[in-house]
């Protein structure tokens, strides 16, 4: 089966005023057409900086080093301003964590809406303010019509990021890119969310790529997932995969680092020790073995390279087919 | 020890070295240069006024006249001329600086003791002091300065302590706005609220947690007071109610000079030169300490 | 044991602009024992942190009690004011705002020994000593903030806190600006100090998982009420407001769950300047019946010990799967 996109060997390096840096390091992964993949990482792991490159919205200071991103087969990081703007919104689309920064807090939620179908569907006035309410209705925002007239400023923070997936599904796209869509919302409200692009994105047909911090969010959305680390895909698999028999044994520290719902806890959580390396520091070898339980010499030698463990299944440890001690 | 020692990821981090940035961020910045350069130049004329100017600046000299009764031309005994009581020019722009940086630096440094002294207390403290203090700035605001300063040394008389004390009365507003602005901002930080439910004393916070944050700002509009202070002190000299004569002030000079044009056009440029000089060096210079210190944008990390 | 934090029938309104008032903390009542870590959680809007900055006398009580080592703090004023201070801290959410930017590590730990006396003699020995209790070097007393982590900032906070020497630490949100592999980190380094010296903690968290780690009693709030209040066995094994069991189904958990709605609640938490009339739950509630559109249910205390807010709790307990039918 091809793949409707597929990364490879993706490099993302930043200027900063202290030197360059490089955010990602050879990432590579691949989208079937209406598959759900999550990205998980902490902080500076690199997830974010992913998915910007991928859509080509990385900022001025980030450069693609190295490594392609295809979709559909066409070379994304060849297109031009125009090729850009007919696959971004219309084939492409995206979400973000705060919705606040990606509408208008002074055009109205209707022109905002309006604006992407009559861009791509080439809708006129009239039709794409019939959609835009029909939009916001699916998405469960009672009064669409009437709420067409309002800013944003009067949604409450559900409210909008449902605006924003309204926007982002407008045109049917083929892929959803979602970069912590419900970290900033409650978790009844992070419920309706993700029930809602689940329900969305499975009518369309539409392949997701949810990135979070979260692993319980990843793991219970997606099909398929992987685990970033130090600007690398250091596990890749399953979601069942990953949370029932982790390899890497930074996925493993992670999920017991985070208390159950339910049955025996532990006086003491087991945790990682150290803090994640700081981007753009250099190391040899895996990033992870200052952390790491396992870690021997071959591991501050050498960085470990993704080994295929069957099943589809990648862990980048020089471990990795060990079972889980 | 009671948890794991996370790893000490910042040992190789540079310390912050104010000065060598600040030297750094200067030799990129090419008119602030030259701006810090004329600054320096200048303070050093007004403080080696004596021992640089070539003549007494009061004097009227006799050589200093043509047969006519006109003022002689720069060059000769006099490298920038003399003006119509035969005086030499250069030597009264050298005391002029004097008077000059002696006004802006005094009225300046009055005015933003009180205005931060006033920002910090209504911004802290709130309330009716806030009501009152913002209340008084937004009625100094919104007089016209240049008239405001006229009518009071028209009622005190004109002398280099007045012409202090009346740009300093107007200015501290501006500086105890911006201030207010800020630690009512500061005040909800939450190191500040930290602070405060610690038990530390009110004094401790405001000199040690608020003061320490305003100082970048403070060090930027103080520099861009002086200039404008500058520019008052001349105006006021230029309309006669500044620095009495026959003290040289370069407004006053300007304002004898603007007479005698066509004739001897040295006694308007030589003093308006210096002036605009002055004063944009000023600016430039606070502009360069603004964008180096930036109060107004997050810590730096 | 008596209890080193009683809070009576708190109430914290606020007053708007455009008139009317905001009841933030709308009459809650609850105590914590010396060594004992009260959770308190609920969704934004709920009046957690305002709990919080009451405690600690940011924001002012409208009225109520706040016992406090046996004393009423919500009266407090001056010196007495200060001297209070010192038994309840605080540590903040934000590691990156909740530090003096322009003080060194040292400085900002050492201020904590100067409000509690200690001589300037023995005040860098302290400081050594406060750091190596929060699991950091000593050599970090040089450091500014911004060359720290995260993890490391809320260590430092901690120290702080410490330095005063409080009976009561409220952690509001500590943890949830922190990576989950940090997280842990911390909450174990809470656990150890609270043994060492006996503290009490009010946590504060949206984060149910970490909630069941650090409490040992769980209070639920809704809209400036406590809806459910409870041991964390009762709470998170056998939850009996509708509202908490809501709360719980919609924790995603790792490998939890297949595929399926994961919304137990339709809407979205209501404004506390405008509540719904009767039970403030009840718009959003599966049990809903015409008696909670009218009459709010007070907390009461079931024959089983259990304590919740809800005209239709059942007496007998209930077993953990077991649903919320309408």
């Amino acid at each position: 089966m091809s793949a409707l996109l597929d990364v490879e060997d993706l490099v993302v390096r930043f200027a900063t005023p202290g030197g360059e840096h490089t955010a990602v390091r050879g990432v590579s992964f691949s989208v079937r057409a209406g598959e759900r993949v999550g990205i998980v990482g902490e902080s500076g792991s690199g997830k974010s900086v992913t998915a910007q490159a991928v859509l080509r919205l990385l900022g001025p200071a980030a450069t693609v080093a190295g490594g392609a991103v295809r979709f559909d087969g066409r070379d994304v990081l060849a297109f031009d301003r125009g090729e850009l703007r007919r696959w971004r919104g219309a084939q492409a689309a995206m979400v973000f964590q705060d919705p606040l920064s990606s509408l208008n807090p002074l055009v109205r939620i209707g022109r905002q809406v309006t604006e992407t179908l009559r861009e791509h569907l080439g809708l006129d006035r009239r039709a794409a303010t019939a959609k835009a309410a029909e939009l916001l209705a699916s998405v469960g925002i009672p009064d669409a019509a009437a709420r067409l007239r309002e800013y944003p400023m009067t949604f409450s923070g559900g409210m909008r990021q449902r605006v924003a997936i309204a926007i982002a599904i407008s045109c049917a796209p083929r892929l959803l890119i979602a970069d912590e869509p419900t970290t900033a919302l409650d978790v009844t409200v992070q419920a309706q969310v993700l029930d809602l692009m689940d329900g969305m994105t499975a009518d369309l047909g539409t392949a997701v790529v949810l990135i979070s911090h979260d692993l319980g969010v990843v793991s219970t959305f997606c099909d398929r997932v992987l685990v970033m680390y130090a600007g690398r895909v250091v596990e890749s698999g399953t979601a069942d995969q990953i949370v029932e028999d982790p390899r890497h044994p930074y996925t493993r520290a992670l999920l017991a680092s985070i208390p159950s719902l339910e049955g025996e806890l532990p006086r003491r959580l087991p945790s990682i020790p150290g803090t994640p390396p700081q981007p753009g520091r250099a190391h040899t070898g895996c990033a992870f073995a200052d952390r790491c339980p396992l870690a021997a010499d071959v591991c501050r030698a050498e960085d470990p390279e993704p080994l295929e463990l069957g099943d589809g299944r990648l862990a980048a440890c020089h471990f990795a087919d060990r079972s889980a001690g | 020890m009671t948890a794991p020692i996370e790893v000490p990821g910042l040992e190789t981090a540079p310390p912050r070295r104010p000065l060598r940035q600040a030297w750094r961020s200067l030799l990129r910045d090419i008119p602030a240069l030259i701006s810090i350069v004329a600054l320096i130049l200048l303070a050093l004329a007004a403080l080696l006024a004596p021992v640089l100017a070539p003549h007494d600046p009061l004097r009227t000299y006799a050589e200093g006249l043509t047969d006519q009764g006109a003022p002689v031309a720069p060059g000769g005994g006099f490298p920038l001329g003399t003006d119509p009581n035969g005086r030499d020019v250069l030597s009264r722009l050298l005391y002029g600086a004097r008077v000059s940086l002696t006004i802006g630096v005094f009225a300046n440094g009055l005015a933003t003791l009180v205005g931060v002294a006033v920002g910090i207390t209504a911004g802290y403290f709130g309330g009716r002091v806030d009501t009152v203090v913002s209340r008084i700035t937004d009625v100094v605001m919104s007089f016209p300065i240049l008239l405001f300063c006229v009518a009071l040394i028209t009622v005190t008389g004109p002398s280099q302590r007045n012409v202090v004390l009346v740009i300093a009365l107007i200015y501290w507003t501006y500086l105890a706005r911006i201030i207010r602005g800020m630690v009512l901002s500061l005040r909800e930080r939450e190191f500040v609220t930290a602070t405060r439910t610690l038990g530390v004393s009110t004094v401790r916070i405001l000199f040690r947690h608020i003061l320490p944050h305003l100082v970048p700002a403070i060090i930027v509009y103080a520099t861009l007071g002086v200039a404008s202070s500058i520019l008052i002190e001349s105006s006021l000299s230029f309309l006669g109610v500044g620095v009495p004569v026959p003290e040289a002030s370069w407004g006053q000079m300007i304002d004898d000079g603007r007479k005698y044009y066509e004739a001897a056009p040295w006694l308007l440029f030589a003093p308006g030169v210096c002036l605009i000089v002055t004063v944009l060096a000023f600016n430039l210079a606070g502009d360069w300490l603004r964008d180096l210190l930036d109060p107004t944008a997050p810590e730096r990390r | 044991m008596s209890p080193v934090v009683e809070v009576e029938d708190l109430k914290v309104y606020f007053g708007r602009r455009r008139g009317g008032t905001v009841k933030s903390v709308d009459g809650v009542s609850f105590d914590i024992a010396p060594g004992e870590t009260l959770g308190l959680a609920g969704e934004s809007g709920s009046g957690k942190s305002t709990i919080a900055r009451a405690l600690l006398r940011i924001n002012e009580p409208t009225s109520g009690r706040v016992v406090i080592g046996g004393r009423d703090v919500t009266k407090l004023r001056g010196a007495a004011l200060k001297a209070f201070r010192r038994q309840t801290q605080m540590v903040y959410q934000d590691p990156y705002d909740s530090l003096d930017p322009r003080m060194r590590i040292g400085a900002t730990v050492e201020e904590a020994l100067l409000v509690r006396g200690v001589p300037a003699s023995r005040r860098a020995a302290g400081v050594r000593e406060l750091l190596d209790r929060v699991g950091l070097p000593a050599s970090y007393a040089r450091r500014y903030p911004h060359e720290l982590s995260g993890g490391q900032r809320q260590r430092i906070s901690i120290a702080r806190a410490l330095g005063v020497d409080p009976a009561v630490i409220v952690c509001d949100e500590a943890v949830s600006a922190l990576d989950v592999s940090v997280r842990a980190q911390i909450l174990n380094l809470l656990k150890d100090l609270q043994e060492e010296a006996g503290l009490a903690y009010l946590f504060i968290s949206h984060d149910l998982s970490t909630m069941r780690f650090a409490a040992d009693r769980v209070a639920v709030m809704y809209l400036g009420r406590l809806v459910e209040i409870g041991t964390r066995d009762q709470v998170f094994t056998a939850p009996r407001h509708p509202y908490t069991r809501a709360l719980l189904a919609a924790v995603p958990v790792p490998g939890g769950r297949g595929r399926g709605p994961r919304a137990r609640l339709a809407g979205e938490p209501p404004s506390p300047a405008d509540p719904p009339a009767g039970c403030a739950f009840h718009p959003r509630c599966p049990l809903a019946a015409a008696e909670c559109v009218t009459t709010r249910p007070e907390l009461r205390r079931k024959d089983d010990g259990r304590i919740t807010a809800c005209h239709f709790v059942p007496d007998a307990p209930t077993g953990p799967g077991s649903e919320v039918t309408a």
